[in-house]
């Protein structure tokens, strides 16, 4: 799955850094083969590492 | 790349097994059911993909109860599956994959190629759901009857959109977690202002901002929420500093003056440092009673000198006398000029001088503690007496108790405690003031030996009244803290729901909770770019599905026509839409819904349509396809345009080597007999005992021979069976010579032809002579089952039966039927 063109595709069209860390993580816990619910945990960490991440750049702002 | 053979050991039902020949463009492997077809399907499945479709949905309903599967439940450890592979360009390698049980008994494998650890990518065999060429009955209506979907998901993973759709349906999952639980900061921000609206409100300049989030705390805009905060605190304070801390700090002042006309709590308020207070209260304590200690001995050292000591008057006499006596060898007095001071008597009187002295040094050290101890109880007095607050005066009372008045008790328990304070603090005092006094006219006392008991009682029990005044004090100052904060607070809500600290109250309340105005902006705008992320995914994702169900949407079509040839109630094409696929067929030219209104034979046409068209990838690297039981549920006329039109089809247009596994065997026998020219292998699933099947080569005429030896060799009624069977043997070499001479099976109109029917065709068969016609119609008229009936028909004996067995078994081997 890590070589699949069609999401390669998306992403090489896609400008977001988030959606490329989120990608970057789906495929790293694919590759380990987690399970569904794993892989959820996994996206929902990035998200709450983004989450922080952009309120403290707002913060020191 | 094709399949040459496998090797399944302990895999499902399988346990030590030999390689099974697989080396042709056509294998047919015929078994009872539960005989091992589908474990050998799986076999092949978990080597290439390293799970099965059915362990996957098992994992999902419930991994315990399928953990541990993939290996044979009677034998050992390894479990593996190996396959001689042929590679496009003609080399052949051995693919293995063996089972590794880790902690928890958690399963993965490793994979090997001519017995090296390899990735199978590695010789170009990506295991991709869009080339899947293993079709297996029980899945094959797994995305028809499931939620719109699961289908969408089944049918794009089939269309090579796994990966996609997969990343999708995380990312929406994910941002539904996302959305459903925030973090905890954006929970804690939430709960903030929905506390701040019920303050917001009683500002008309605040007042649509309190609607606004109490409404949804998501409606929040950090720009030009805070500017409205802003603008009303500019406003209200008549200034035009835009700075929100000086703003807060103005607000405050002005809040703090509002509220003084209501109440002036001020000179109440206990001191903001009084626990550093108390303690240093306490602290000054422990010195003072390090200070009566000292005392306390000064005073018994006094007394004791005291109590040895002779009048001053005396001792002046006597110090004179030793003066003016002539020498110390001399024992004549002075004053009466009488040898009356003899050596010791000097001695002693020398004694009484110098006692005299001690009781002088004991005074001086009786003064210091003295002063000391005093210091020591002025400095605890001025720390107990810091404790204190204002007191309240008469018209302050009266104000309190009228303001409270609809409080019953609430004025009075606290002027209460603020009264016995005030008596506390004034009793302590007196008690130091009269210690203070005492303490002065110690030394004085302690010369006069009437009073030098009660000087010492004193001393002694000052310790506890220290210890009582500095108790008493630190207690009542704790119980009017108490008091006061219940003050404060009742006091603080009658100066709240004054109409302009309101609207004071109103700006603060919005300028304080800034940084939650912050977190939840900021997770707004996360929220918002995962929200895009997941339409644009979505997007890509229809675009993409509509572009390829253009084209391999048709063959699907054309693969179920090839099994529906001609039919008016029919499948007709996938439609997809976001986070669905709608089936539609058609009856008689109307369109309906593909799900609900075909039977289940034209629904598994329709999916072993989804897998032919995944299997026919063309840039699949899988040269092969293998059906398990795909016409289970099919009619006869579904199951016939099956043989006749897909497997050709598979052959020899996509090239690909077809494996079927049946329990039906006049399927596998069609499928051979309509491919005899391919030369195909025929297998049977025959004695399935703990170590999987026995997995034999099948010839039928062999297999006959031996079904009627084995029954001639029995009793009465064995025997009898034996003959009939050997009326089948006859039928099946006809057939069978027919088959290698013509290259195709009897014409159909010979289906339900019986063995004497099939002479005729018998003796037209080229290269049979007439002998064997002769010999094989006495076999025939041997086992005519009319004899039966005849009076003194008795059945045949094995030396009866056995030259018809050796015929049919002759002209067998003369035609090479069998080797």
């Amino acid at each position: 799955m890590a070589r699949d063109r069609h999401l390669t595709e998306f992403l090489n069209q896609c400008e977001s850094a988030l959606a490329h860390r989120l990608a970057e993580a789906f495929l790293a816990a694919t590759e380990e083969r987690l399970s569904a619910d794993e892989i959820i945990q996994k996206l929902r960490q990035v998200l709450d590492e983004h989450f922080q991440e952009r309120l403290n750049e707002t913060r020191q702002h | 790349m094709k399949l040459v053979s496998i090797k399944p050991i302990n895999f499902r039902g399988f346990g030590s097994a030999d390689w099974i020949d697989l080396d042709c463009q056509l294998v047919t492997i015929f078994g009872p059911n539960g005989f091992g077809k589908t474990s050998m399907a799986e076999a092949l499945e978990w080597l290439l993909y390293g799970e099965t479709k059915r362990r996957r949905r098992g994992d999902n309903y419930s991994k315990l109860e399928y953990r541990g599967t993939y290996a044979n439940v009677h034998t050992n450890a390894p479990v593996e599956v190996s396959a001689k592979i042929r590679l496009a360009d003609g080399t052949v390698r051995v693919i293995t994959r063996r089972l590794v049980v880790g902690s928890r008994t958690i399963e993965s494998s490793e994979t090997f190629i001519d017995g090296h650890p390899a990735d199978f990518r590695d010789i170009g065999l990506v295991a991709d759901e869009a080339y899947y060429p293993i079709i297996v009955q029980h899945g094959l209506q797994d995305f028809i009857h499931t939620p719109p979907k699961q289908r969408r998901n089944a049918i794009s993973a089939a269309l090579g959109l796994e990966a996609l759709v997969s990343f999708k349906d995380a990312l929406d999952r994910a941002r539904r977690s996302f959305q459903s639980t925030p973090p905890e900061d954006v929970e804690r921000a939430r709960t903030k202002l929905l506390a701040a609206c019920q303050k917001l409100k009683w500002n008309t300049h605040t007042m649509v901002l309190a609607r606004t989030w109490e409404s949804d705390p998501r409606n929040v805009d950090l720009t030009s929420d805070w500017n409205t905060l802003i603008r009303a605190a500019q406003t209200t304070l008549q200034v035009s500093i835009s700075n929100p801390n000086q703003l807060i700090s103005h607000l405050k002042k002005r809040r703090e003056e509002l509220g003084a006309r209501v109440f002036d709590l001020s000179g109440l308020r206990p001191a903001t440092d009084l626990a550093q207070r108390i303690h240093s209260a306490k602290k000054q304590e422990t010195l003072v009673h390090d200070a009566i200690r000292a005392l306390k001995k000064a005073v018994d050292d006094f007394v004791a000198a005291t109590a040895s000591v002779y009048g001053a008057e005396l001792l002046s006499f006597w110090e004179l006398g030793l003066r003016l006596s002539e020498s110390e060898d001399s024992n004549l007095c002075p004053m009466c000029e009488e040898p009356t001071l003899p050596k010791d008597k000097r001695t002693i009187l020398e004694d009484r001088i110098r006692g005299n002295k001690a009781r002088t040094e004991a005074h001086k050290a009786l003064s210091t503690a003295v002063a000391t101890l005093k210091n020591q109880l002025t400095t605890l007095r001025q720390h107990l007496g810091s404790l204190q607050p204002h007191y309240l005066d008469d018209s302050k009372r009266s104000t309190l108790e009228s303001l409270l008045s609809d409080i019953p008790g609430q004025a009075t328990k606290f002027l209460e405690t603020h009264d016995k304070f005030r008596t506390t603090l004034k009793d302590v005092d007196i008690r130091f003031t009269n210690h203070d006094a005492t303490l002065s006219q110690l030394p004085r006392a302690l010369d006069d030996p009437a009073r030098i008991a009660d000087s010492r009682h004193f001393v002694k029990t000052l310790p506890k009244d220290i210890e009582d005044a500095v108790r008493k004090s630190i207690s009542i100052a704790e119980a009017y803290i108490e008091k006061f904060e219940t003050l404060e607070e009742v006091i603080g809500e009658r100066i709240a729901t004054d109409a302009a600290v309101r609207e004071i109250d109103a700006i603060l309340a919005g300028l304080e909770v800034h940084d939650h105005i912050e977190t939840i902006h900021t997770y707004n705008n996360v929220l918002e770019s995962l929200n895009s992320e997941v339409r644009a995914v979505e997007s890509f994702l229809q675009g993409k599905q509509k572009d390829l169900l253009a084209t391999r949407g048709q063959e699907v079509r054309e693969w179920y026509d090839l099994m529906n040839p001609g039919a008016d109630v029919r499948f007709i094409e996938m439609e997809p839409a976001t986070d669905s696929l709608k089936l539609h067929a058609e009856s008689f030219g109307k369109k309906m819904s593909a799900p609900a209104c075909l039977s289940e034979s034209q629904l598994n046409c329709l999916g072993l349509s989804v897998y032919l068209m995944r299997a026919t990838t063309p840039e699949s690297p899988f040269g092969f396809v293998v059906f398990d039981d795909p016409v289970q549920s099919m009619d006869d006329d579904h199951c016939e345009s099956f043989i006749i039109n897909v497997v050709p089809k598979l052959i020899d247009e996509f090239h690909k080597q077809v494996i079927v596994l049946t329990h039906i065997k006049h399927i596998a026998d069609r499928i051979r007999d309509l491919n005899v020219d391919r030369n195909p292998l025929q297998y049977h699933l025959e004695e399935y005992n703990k170590n999987g099947p026995s997995v034999v080569p099948y010839v039928r005429i062999q297999r006959e021979i031996h079904q009627v030896r084995t029954l001639a060799k029995g009793n009465e009624a064995n025997r009898k069976l034996a003959v009939d069977r050997i009326r089948v043997l006859v039928e099946v070499v006809i057939r069978e010579l027919y088959l290698k001479v013509n290259g195709c099976p009897l014409p159909a109109q010979y289906n339900k032809a019986t063995a004497k029917d099939l002479l005729p065709v018998f003796q037209s068969i080229e290269g049979t002579t007439p002998a064997e016609h002769q010999g094989i119609r006495d076999t025939v008229s041997f086992s005519d089952p009319a004899h039966h009936t005849q009076a003194d028909w008795q059945v045949p004996t094995l030396q009866q039966i056995e030259p018809h067995i050796q015929r049919l078994l002759q002209i067998a081997k003369k035609h090479q039927l069998i080797g």
